[in-house]
């Protein structure tokens, strides 16, 4: 194909944050909270109308965009920027 | 899946690395991810990897593919293979958009010809998830990232040719910064471009003129006349916009004019506090051109530098008029290209030559 190129739409990095997730809700490891709970409140924020799309960070550009459109309602419902085992579940049922 | 996928992958990884270990890479850079790609081999197979289960299994599989899509990459990099001149002058322009040491420019070499491609699906996102599961279980990290470019083995050193790479490299830039990835994520509400045909045609067709503005930044309209020999008159389709739209998209943004493409494209690079797209090559006057004495080109900064595949197909298309015209077909093609690759090197050499004199490199 003229100019070609070859992207791949499979979303390598779903296995890294399956196993972030596990660990969160089994408490397993908690170093990385503050990064999901960074990146889910960044969801939040764009769902709310409170940051542009444009605007989303590139270090959890796929899990921000999956939340925003396959979480979205739950969203909405969400209040403060730390998160707990519940929400961790809801998303981690999306992603597997 | 069970272990004995991952014992399969690494046997055959086995196999891999015992073949590349004499590689010579141009540059450190290459060597220190070779040996942590197999340092992270060697840590999975010592493992107890018979002992992984459900998504540790996609885990380990996802881990190893990676390293075998590095190994590929970096088999067909090494010191007498590689097309140098045309990578530094991608590292260069690359220079403008990222930081240039966290990643290695590497290229594959096809059999197909034309088959110039940009390799993506491992994002900063993904590679940040790696580092951190690697460095948990297996004490160690990836340093690089690699960009993996692949051109046709037949035209590594075609210049005229290679000026796709620039539009490759468009493609690894819109990718690296979600850019058509948040344009449809606006316009459609989704982040899968796959979801229809008009989001999968939408998305394709905003990378295509992502990739072609950015290489217009650096060449001019040199991969347009590439794409007007290769595609000419071809209509939409779902993956590629008309060759004629996009010659005109680029015809806009050369010329200032309104250009709707790269407007959407600036207001997401904004947004995201990325450079704009503008134009970022110093023209050269052909007929003052140092081509004309069948010497290379004294190029004067990297503006000029990017220039030089204008210049050489500017001086292709009216070869049968100019100074070349007494040369045969197959000549002109040659000198022309000689002209670029030296051109380039010796620009390059000097640059490297300056700064080894300035202490600024030891």
């Amino acid at each position: 194909m003229f100019l070609a190129k070859s992207t791949s739409y499979f979303q390598t990095q779903v296995p890294f944050y399956i196993k972030v997730l596990e660990n969160l809700i089994d408490n397993k490891d908690l170093d990385e909270k503050g990064g999901i709970d960074s990146a889910i409140f960044e969801a939040k924020e764009v769902a709310k109308g409170n940051k542009q799309v444009f605007s989303i960070g590139k270090e959890h550009y796929y899990f921000v965009t999956t939340l925003l459109t396959r979480y979205k309602d739950n969203l909405l419902d969400l209040e403060g920027n730390s998160f707990d085992e519940e929400t961790y579940s809801g998303i981690l049922e999306i992603l597997k | 899946m069970n272990y004995k996928t991952i014992e399969f992958l690494l046997l055959q990884l086995e196999e891999s690395f015992s073949k590349s270990r004499s590689n010579i890479y141009s540059e450190v850079k290459k060597e220190q991810h070779f040996r942590e790609l197999y340092q992270l081999f060697k840590s999975i197979r010592d493992s107890e990897y018979r002992r992984l289960r459900g998504n540790e299994l996609y885990v380990h599989f996802n881990i190893l593919t990676y390293i075998f899509k590095g190994l590929e990459y970096l088999d067909n990099s090494t010191l007498n293979v590689i097309p140098y001149e045309i990578v530094s002058c991608l590292e260069k322009a690359l220079s403008d958009w990222i930081r240039r040491e966290d990643f290695i420019v590497v290229t594959s070499l096809s059999n197909r010809n034309l088959d110039f491609y940009f390799e993506s699906g491992y994002s900063e996102e993904y590679f940040q998830g790696l580092n951190k599961y690697v460095s948990k279980f297996y004490g160690t990290t990836i340093t690089h990232r690699l960009i993996r470019i692949g051109l046709p083995k037949v035209l590594a050193r075609d210049y005229l040719s290679c000026v796709a790479l620039y539009h490759e490299l468009g493609h690894f830039v819109d990718n690296e910064l979600n850019i058509s990835k948040k344009l449809l994520l606006e316009t459609y509400k989704t982040d899968n471009p796959r979801k229809s045909p008009s989001t999968f045609m939408y998305y394709s067709h905003r990378t295509e003129y992502f990739a072609d503005l950015f290489a217009a930044q650096y060449i001019n309209d040199a991969s347009d006349s590439f794409l007007n020999y290769i595609a000419y008159d071809e209509p939409d389709s779902q993956t590629h916009p008309a060759t004629a739209k996009r010659t005109k998209v680029v015809q806009e943004f050369l010329s200032n004019q309104y250009c709707m493409e790269k407007n959407d494209f600036n207001k997401v690079l904004k947004a995201s506090g990325s450079p704009q797209l503008s134009l970022r090559h110093n023209s050269i006057d052909v007929s003052n051109s140092d081509f004309i004495d069948l010497v290379p080109q004294n190029l004067e900064n990297d503006g000029q530098l990017h220039y030089i595949f204008k210049l050489g197909w500017d001086i292709w298309k009216e070869s049968d008029d100019n100074f070349l015209k007494d040369f045969k077909s197959r000549q002109k093609h040659q000198i022309i290209n000689n002209l670029i690759e030296k051109s380039i090197s010796n620009y390059t050499i000097s640059a490297q030559w300056k700064k080894l004199n300035d202490g600024t490199i030891q």
